[in-house]
């Protein structure tokens, strides 16, 4: 039974939702992100809102998340007074005066910019296919993803409208916190922070509350190059994720919760922030949450851009103000965290899936994914693909058909070569190896971890060599240099990667690169530096002839590494300069 | 480094571009002081609107808002944001983590460079700099914080020449 509050609040925004998406109005929508806004969405925007004054079209704009499509960028959707929302891509300013005539004053509804029609109803006597029917949206759950690009982020009242804030009315009018923490533990939801912790279970380590504060600190970091879910959720649906932490608040007797997100990341930054604020006018953050007993505070922390903070221990320092390096533990952050007292730390993608695991029951949402770790993965697709952006998959599905599909399979006709996966402490495994489940633990298995969800794909051009320096190169930057082994190892790892691409490689380097790589794991503090030589090795393990011949033979065969010698005459980089 | 700096002119009185700038970064600063552990969150601030961080503001920084020179420091070389140095009137940044390198970064940051140098530019400095999360528009330029995606290494130097006209 929904509260009084929520009901009264349902109805606000029910009314709220359809004064913008009235059936009998025409509705354009725009997705605006920080990487839609780098191919020209705003313009795009600008565009469209000058069109339909200029021609008088009676229409209502919104400005939306982004979908997901990036490789569509930037993306529009429009409906037509009475009919569905069809989404369209690559709309540039230039090309959206014209859309917007054609489709609300000429009715051509433009198949050759259409993406899909929204919704199940196909719109009769038109070749545009069902979105969710095209190759790429197929194999996709959208649990997190639900309402990207169908919302105005950080308005309260559309995340409502759409069913937001239900689990949160139920868990405080409902259900003791006990049962919200059996819930989620039964769900088997699992940390998506990369090391795959039990939600759960975490949660049951804080024991109930004994008086005195006690911490939530939600780890948007996201320190991984190659992944940008946590950045996106904040992005496009900000109270999805404040809707979690209350939830989860309330289940350990939290007082107070740091989100952890950084500085640079404006637009999510400025959309979270109009989204707590929303929820603090509204009574739904602050004390007495709800009308019940519950109260609980929110802080965003604004931080700098460093690695290491993404390191639970070292998030903790930096949220006390100081420099983030991480602290041994034990003790652990659930006896003593934060200011000392009792914290949990989780990620930004865990928490925001906890209104679904209420909203679902925690027996449904273990029925999705694998055995192994239920639900979805978010996955930040880049490199070499047709369709980079970001998608939900059930964990599990076959990974081949990830790339293929979701991602759109290989650019330029190219072949696959190798899968980069959970950032420059995961690993990377050949393509040969791909016919697998997209399933966290078979991954690891194989090399290439799926950790936080980043999957660079690399085509037959890449030279393995040179990636692996420049990750190289990355965790000798971020190392904070605590530990003698992790700030040495990973300097001389990228040095001697340097040489070797140079042309100076000598006999054994190898195994000086793998021995570094040992003792650099016998003795780190933290897992960058224990997890450090991840890549490394599996690229050994999967193409060590190619190490051989920048060593041996001082010979490139993707003509990548200007010093050695090229098998093809012509080097893929110089290409693209043409 | 930081006794130049204390002797460079103080805020007031000096009108040349770095004495303005020293004294926007000391009107950040004093925004904050007084306020607990607000160190990170005034060097990210004056960093983000001036877009570098100039030498005085170590000593500024320690001044106005109750830390030691080491401690400022500890933090300006911690965060990878900060740009501490000189001054330009433009910023061209170009990403260089693994999915921008992949994605064609390296022939992106050389065409960036030699744009500027053949402009003559002085006034324009180019940043590599680590991932700011836009792989999915890989490779990734910014002028002057202002990101653009799917670059070519041709697109990238008409950027740089046009001082960040548009070009997409
Ligand atoms: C070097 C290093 C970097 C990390 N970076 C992140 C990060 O950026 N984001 C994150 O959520 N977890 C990161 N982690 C994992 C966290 O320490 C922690 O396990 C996680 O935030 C817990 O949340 P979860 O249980 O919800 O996954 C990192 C760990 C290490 C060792
Ligand atoms: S392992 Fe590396 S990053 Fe971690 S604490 Fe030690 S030096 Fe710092
Ligand atoms: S690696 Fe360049 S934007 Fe992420």
């Amino acid at each position: 039974m929904p509260s009084d509050i929520y009901a009264s609040l349902r109805q606000e925004a029910e009314r709220a939702w359809t004064e913008w998406d009235d059936p009998s109005a025409a509705r354009i929508s725009v997705g605006i992100s920080a990487a839609a806004l780098t191919v020209g969405a705003g313009r795009t925007l600008d565009a469209i809102r000058a069109t339909v004054a200029e021609l008088g079209i009676e229409a209502n704009i919104l400005e939306v998340g982004d979908i997901g499509f990036s490789w569509a960028d930037p993306v529009v959707h429009i409906a037509r007074p009475g009919m569905p929302r069809v989404t369209y891509g690559n709309v540039s300013a230039d090309a959206a005066p014209q859309l917007a005539r054609d489709v609300l004053i000429d009715g051509n509804l433009r198949p050759d910019l259409a993406l899909g029609v929204q919704g199940d109803a196909p719109i009769p006597d038109t070749e545009i296919p069902l979105l969710k029917d095209q190759s790429w949206m197929r194999d996709q759950l959208r649990l997190v993803m639900a309402d990207f690009g169908h919302i105005e982020p950080g308005n309260v009242l559309h995340y409502a409208a759409r069913g937001g804030l239900a689990s949160l009315d139920r868990a405080l009018h409902g259900m003791s916190p006990q049962e919200v923490i059996d819930q989620v533990r039964t769900s088997g939801l699992r940390g998506r922070g990369g090391a795959l912790f039990p939600a759960g279970v975490k949660w049951g380590f804080m024991g109930p509350p004994s008086g005195g504060d006690r911490y939530l600190a939600i780890n948007g970091e996201e320190g991984d190059p190659g992944a940008f879910t946590d950045a996106a959720i904040v992005e496009n649906d900000p109270h999805r994720l404040l809707e979690g932490v209350l939830i989860a608040a309330y289940a350990m007797g939290c007082t107070k919760t740091y989100i952890h997100i950084r500085a640079e990341y404006r637009l999510p930054l400025l959309r979270l922030r109009r989204a707590l604020h929303e929820l603090e006018e509204r009574g739904l953050v602050g004390r007495n949450i709800m009308g019940t007993e519950f109260s609980h505070e929110i802080e965003i922390e604004a931080t700098g851009h460093a690695y290491i903070c993404g390191e639970e221990t070292a998030l903790m320092e930096s949220v006390e103000g100081k420099r983030g390096a991480p602290r041994p533990r034990p003790p652990f952050p659930a006896a003593y965290g934060i200011f000392g007292r009792p914290t949990t730390i989780n990620n930004v993608k865990t928490i925001s899936y906890v209104p679904t695991v209420l909203a679902m029951g925690g027996e449904e949402f273990a029925k999705i994914g694998a055995e192994s770790a239920s639900g979805t993965a978010m996955l930040s697709l880049s490199g070499h693909i047709n369709k980079p952006g970001i998608a939900e998959i059930p964990v599990g599905i076959n990974l081949a058909g990830v790339i293929e599909n979701v991602a759109g399979g290989i650019r330029g006709g190219k072949q696959a070569k190798a899968l980069q996966c959970g950032g420059p402490l995961g690993g990377i495994m050949s393509a040969d190896e791909m016919d697998m489940p997209a399933e966290f633990q078979a991954m690891t298995a194989k090399g290439s971890p799926l950790g936080s969800g980043g999957i660079l794909a690399l085509d037959e051009d890449t030279c393995i060599v040179d990636l692996v320096k420049n990750i190289s190169e990355f965790i000798d930057a971020e190392s904070c240099g605590k530990c003698f082994p992790c700030r040495k190892g990973a300097t001389h790892i990228s040095r001697l990667l340097a040489t070797i691409v140079e042309g100076f490689g000598q006999t054994g380097d190898l195994n000086k690169l793998q021995s570094i790589g040992q003792s650099m794991v016998a003795g780190s503090l933290c897992g960058l530096g224990q997890l450090a030589p991840g890549v490394l090795n599996n690229a050994v393990r999967y193409f060590e002839s190619e190490f051989a011949e920048h060593i041996d033979d001082k010979r490139c065969r993707a003509g990548v590494c200007a010093g050695l010698t090229a098998d093809a005459p012509q080097p893929a980089v110089e290409a693209a300069i043409a | 480094m930081t006794d130049t700096a204390a002797t460079s002119g103080a805020a007031a009185g000096d009108d040349t571009a770095a004495g303005a700038h020293r004294a926007q970064a000391r009107d950040i600063l004093s925004g904050y002081a007084g306020h607990k552990g607000a160190l990170l969150m005034a060097l990210l601030d004056v960093q983000y609107q001036l877009n570098y961080i100039p030498e005085t503001t170590v000593d500024d920084a320690a001044e106005i808002l109750g830390y030691s020179q080491p401690e400022v420091w500890g933090v300006l070389s911690f965060y990878s944001d900060f740009s501490v140095g000189q001054g330009h009137d433009h910023f061209i940044d170009v990403c260089i983590d693994a999915p921008c390198h992949v994605t064609g970064a390296r022939a992106i940051e050389r065409a960036v460079r030699d744009a500027v140098t053949a402009g003559g530019k002085t006034d324009v400095a180019v940043r590599a700099i680590s991932c700011p999360r836009l792989c999915n528009q890989a490779p990734v330029v910014a002028y002057d914080q202002e990101w653009r995606g799917q670059l070519t290494p041709r697109r990238a130097a008409e950027l740089a020449r046009n001082l960040g006209g548009d070009t997409a």
